[in-house]
């Protein structure tokens, strides 16, 4: 009689003592979903597996004490006690062991379909050291064969002029890439999937730069989850957020204001010589739009949204330009939307097409002197990929730019050579308004051939061709390359070509240039070789190495008949090595480039060009443990050249003196050598990270002189340094 | 951006220790005044070369030549070499006898050097329509005491009896001010103005064609024989303020316009 009882508790204990236990499993930080991963419940030894959600369920788990546990490599061993309470629905945050080093487990064999391309994916311009907190063109400058102008936007690629350098977004020209100064690149660098530096002996599918092509490629946005950053440092603040929208689609949206102006404005406040009215600011804004449209096609747009603003009196003026004073206020902004379409039509055959609307608007004024441009663009690209065998497949493309024009200007012209110019205030007054278009079509043509499928040699007989409406030309420029892939570690490459570009405006303008001048070009002769000594790791070293030869024909150079006439020429050969290793929680990179770049100017001789710079030296490291990351980055670069100032005359009319130039480039500043170093260390939550840095440039306080001041007779001068030790901080939250 | 990167280069000049180029000390040639500075062809006209010598002693000697205007402002070389015709003359500059007086031995030269304007069919040749109503340049290039310095000179088919446009005249009668009152020696804080006769109107067609009526503007350049100014180069109608913990013994005005004109005012002790 008591067994019944008995049976009725014992099924009423049992029943109660089990009960589910579920809940999520996210990446401590960046709430990233973990999948397939163990959990155990002990003393119970009940086991459950995330899916890809990250959730887990345990179905019946006896009440009472217990702990779960999980343990994965790479991250912290989880603990955690009492989670056996009925309907405990649990979040777990694993943390990582390391949140620092690159998470990308294999070697960067992205395929590229340009041999002579040098590309940084966003992990390694976000992480890599002397990227000054991650920008993406700053990440390009450490690559071989590129400088920078300290304190401008330039940047010079293996020796050439700024003004031969294109830069890209999404394969649309933009006029800028930094805001000015070049403190910071026009796009928030986590929008940037990847920069390409295209230097000597680029392909088909880009032209109309001489020098080369600086791109970027905008990301496509996250779609697993909302992701989010804002930053504030001493210069700038920003945000990002980005997720998906529904199960196509996804967004990002992201902008930075810089607030330099404000700290400038402090600093400029005791000087009498100027005063900032408007203190000088900048903001920029990224807008990304993905679809995926069905299992064949996928759209993209991008916005793109940069301004760059600077207001100031000069009270005094320049020491040797008197025109220089009085009211100045420099604008530069653009805004570019690029909608893309790719389509998969087979597994062989893809298209891709783009166009970029937008619009470009400059205005300087210097008391009263302007030049104000504003610039509506629209620009197209269209590309077939087909593989017609596997030995042989091409790329057929189009690349098209117009622009149409409005501009008004009241500037003296500007003759300048050797870096010495004639003064503002001497130059012949140049007042007009005018409308023009200016049209630059290409086409282009990619072959990639073989004699069979397995062999090492791949033949690229490229051809592009393009029209320019300033010049009435059509250049034909065939760009050969080849290719011997040696094995999966070991790639040598050549390549041969007619690169052309399109005069510019001022130059070809019948009001400020000469209408009859053509386009420049140069013929581009490379070779090198890569090897990857990783094997099939991120881990180890790499090596490349190059040897390039550049001849400029038809050089625009300045005319005092004619304002300007094609009658330069120059040569730029070079050797650039580039040696990386990466090793656990070591990251280092050298980079070097020994460069002679000259020019021939008619009345002036053979000499150095102006970027003409022997030694490029660049050393990189970084060191990370679990929560800091401690990197640096020396340069030494071989002095600027420069024209020697001879003497001057006074001009009694305009109250100037005008120099009386050297031999030009004759001389040369004494070399550049710089010390950055930086700090960061984060901070990991449940649900965000935090990252503190501190970053010092110029910890030597090395005075790295790349200009000269002069009085106003020219009779005596100063070699102006340049950025002095300016240490930087600033704080970053991510999820 | 090349102007952008002189506004760069002259944000970092602040500390610069330079001579200023309002400060009278060595020798300099301060400017070149044209009794007629717009002309026809075949004109003549009288220079006359503003000096300041403070620290020197003894007249000045030098040379002088003139010439069309090789394309200075289009970056040519200052020289006459492309000119078989043009010959070097001498001069002499007794600074005892500086106009409006030698105090500080700064003034404008009592000598007139002449210059003769060729003939339309040379000072025009190859020239447009455009230059010869906006005026060709015929430059004199003066070197005294190592220091060379150069004037043009307009010539142009502007005639007197267009009162819009009419060749260019040098402002006159520029008085100098010294806090709203008349000129005196400033002391530190003191502000300086100077006024000068009417601004001309005349017509310039620009390099697209399209003709503008317009009205001179003067640039003034100010000067000192010590201390400085706050805008040692400022409009006619700015003032500019005096800084110094010395007395100046002489200060200058030189006024001038966009098209040669030139005029000087001067207070001295």
């Amino acid at each position: 009689m008591y067994l019944l009882p008995l049976l009725f508790l014992s099924t009423l204990i049992h029943a109660q003592a089990l009960a589910p236990v579920s809940g999520t499993l996210l990446e401590r930080g960046t709430r990233k979903p973990l999948k397939d991963v163990s959990l155990f419940i002990l003393p119970h030894k009940l086991k459950a597996v995330s899916n890809e959600a990250g959730e887990f369920r345990f179905p019946e788990v006896p009440a009472g004490d217990c702990e779960l546990i999980v343990n994965l490599s790479g991250y912290q061993k989880f603990v955690r006690k009492n989670v056996c309470a009925p309907g405990a629905g649990l979040t777990v945050y694993l943390e990582k062991v390391f949140y620092t080093t690159f998470e990308t487990t294999v070697t960067s064999k992205v395929v590229k379909r340009d041999d002579q391309a040098q590309s940084l994916t966003q992990e390694e311009f976000l992480k890599a050291p002397g990227s000054f907190g991650g920008d993406p063109v700053r990440a390009a400058q450490n690559l071989p064969g590129v400088a920078a102008t300290a304190g401008t936007a330039q940047i010079i690629v293996q020796g050439a002029s700024p003004d031969d350098t294109g830069y890209l977004i999404n394969g649309h020209r933009v006029p800028i890439v930094f805001h000015f100064g070049g403190l910071s690149s026009v796009i928030i660098p986590e929008a940037v999937e990847r920069v390409d530096l295209l230097p000597a002996g680029y392909g088909p599918e880009y032209s109309r730069a001489i020098g080369g092509i600086i791109g970027l490629t905008t990301t496509n946005p996250k779609d697993d989850r909302i992701h989010g950053m804002a930053f504030v440092d001493l210069l700038n603040t920003g945000g990002l957020v980005q997720g998906p929208i529904d199960k196509d689609s996804s967004f990002l949206i992201g902008g930075r204001y810089s607030y330099i102006g404000q700290v400038l404005k402090a600093v400029a406040k005791e000087n009498e010589d100027f005063e900032l009215t408007a203190a000088p600011t900048y903001y920029d804004l990224t807008g990304i739009y993905r679809r995926k449209l069905d299992e064949k096609n996928e759209f993209k747009t991008t916005m793109v949204l940069s301004k760059d603003e600077l207001e100031l009196i000069l009270n005094k003026p320049a020491n040797d330009d008197p025109g220089l004073r009085g009211d100045f206020y420099n604008r530069t902004e653009f805004f570019r939307v690029i909608p893309q379409i790719s389509t998969r039509i087979n597994e062989k055959t893809r298209m891709d097409h783009s166009i970029g609307l937008g619009r470009d608007n400059l205005l300087v004024n210097i008391g009263g002197r302007y030049l104000d441009v504003q610039n509506n663009v629209i620009s197209h690209r269209s590309e077939i990929q087909n593989e017609w065998s596997e030995t042989y497949k091409t790329y057929l493309g189009l690349d098209n730019n117009y622009d149409r024009s409005k501009v008004r200007v009241n500037l003296p012209n500007s003759y300048s050579v050797g870096g010495v110019n004639t003064p503002f205030s001497v130059g012949e007054e140049r007042k007009f308004d005018t409308e023009g278009d200016d049209g630059q079509f290409g086409a282009y043509l990619r072959q990639e051939m073989k004699t069979s499928a397995d062999s090492k040699w791949t033949y690229l007989p490229n051809l592009r061709v393009d029209h320019f409406t300033l010049t009435r030309e059509t250049q034909l420029q065939p760009r050969l390359q080849l290719r011997y892939q040696y094995d999966s570690s070991l790639q040598l490459r050549g390549a041969w070509g007619k690169y052309a570009q399109a005069p510019l405006p001022q130059e070809v303008s019948a009001e400020y240039g000469n209408s009859d001048i053509t386009a420049p070009y140069a013929w581009h002769y490379v070779v090198g070789f890569r090897k990857d000594f990783r094997k099939d790791t991120n881990q180890g070293f790499e090596l490349t190495n190059n040897y390039f030869y550049k001849n400029l024909r038809n050089v625009v150079v300045p005319d005092v008949q004619k304002n300007y006439r094609n009658g330069g020429s120059g040569t730029i050969a070079g050797a650039e090595v580039q040696a990386k290793y990466r090793m656990n929680e070591w990251t280092s990179q050298l980079v070097y480039t020994l460069l002679r770049s000259e020019r021939t100017i008619p009345g002036f001789g053979t000499g150095p060009s102006e970027f003409d710079q022997t030694h490029n030296l660049n050393l990189i490291g970084a060191y990370n443990t679990d929560r800091w990351t401690f990197s640096g980055r020396l340069r030494f670069v071989s002095g600027l050249p420069f024209t020697p100032i001879r003497g001057a005359t006074f001009d009694a009319d305009n109250d100037v003196y005008v120099p009386l130039a050297g031999r030009i480039y004759s001389q040369r500043f004494d070399a550049f050598r710089q010390l950055d170093l930086r700090v960061d260390r984060k901070y990991i939550y449940d649900r965000w990270i935090l990252t503190a840095y501190v970053d010092i440039l110029n910890v030597l306080n090395s005075e790295n002189p790349q200009s000269l001041e002069y009085s106003f007779d020219y009779r005596q001068k100063k070699k102006v340094r340049g950025l002095p030790i300016l240490p930087t901080f600033g704080v970053k939250g991510e999820f | 951006m090349r102007y952008l990167a002189l506004l760069i280069l002259c944000l970092a000049c602040g500390d610069t220790k330079f001579r200023k180029v309002e400060e009278l000390q060595t020798f300099r040639i301060l400017g070149i005044k044209a009794d007629t500075p717009e002309v026809s062809p075949g004109a003549s006209v009288n220079l006359q070369v503003l000096v300041s010598d403070v620290e020197g002693s003894g007249n000045l000697s030098g040379t002088y030549i003139t010439c069309i205007d090789p394309g200075i402002s289009q970056g040519a070389r200052v020289s006459c070499d492309h000119d078989s015709t043009a010959t070097e003359t001498s001069l002499t500059i007794d600074m005892t006898a500086l106009q409006p007086n030698a105090t500080g031995r700064t003034g404008l030269s009592s000598e007139t050097f002449s210059v003769s304007i060729p003939a339309s069919s040379i000072i025009y040749a190859r020239r447009s329509e455009r230059d010869r109503s906006n005026g060709v340049a015929f430059v004199a290039i003066f070197t005294i005491n190592g220091v060379t310095a150069f004037k043009r000179i307009l010539v142009s088919s502007r005639s007197v009896s267009d009162a819009d446009n009419a060749p260019n005249t040098n402002p006159t009668g520029s008085t100098l001010s010294l806090n709203g009152a008349a000129a005196g020696i400033p002391s530190d804080g003191d502000v300086l103005s100077v006024s000068t006769s009417a601004a001309q109107v005349y017509r310039q067609t620009r390099v697209d064609g399209v003709v503008e009526t317009r009205t001179e503007r003067f640039e003034v350049a100010w000067y000192t024989s010590s201390g400085e100014f706050d805008r040692p180069k400022a409009g006619i109608d700015e003032e500019t303020e005096f800084k110094g913990d010395d007395e100046p013994s002489l200060i200058m005005a030189i006024i001038r316009d966009e098209r040669g004109g030139f005029d000087f005012a001067k207070f001295s002790l």
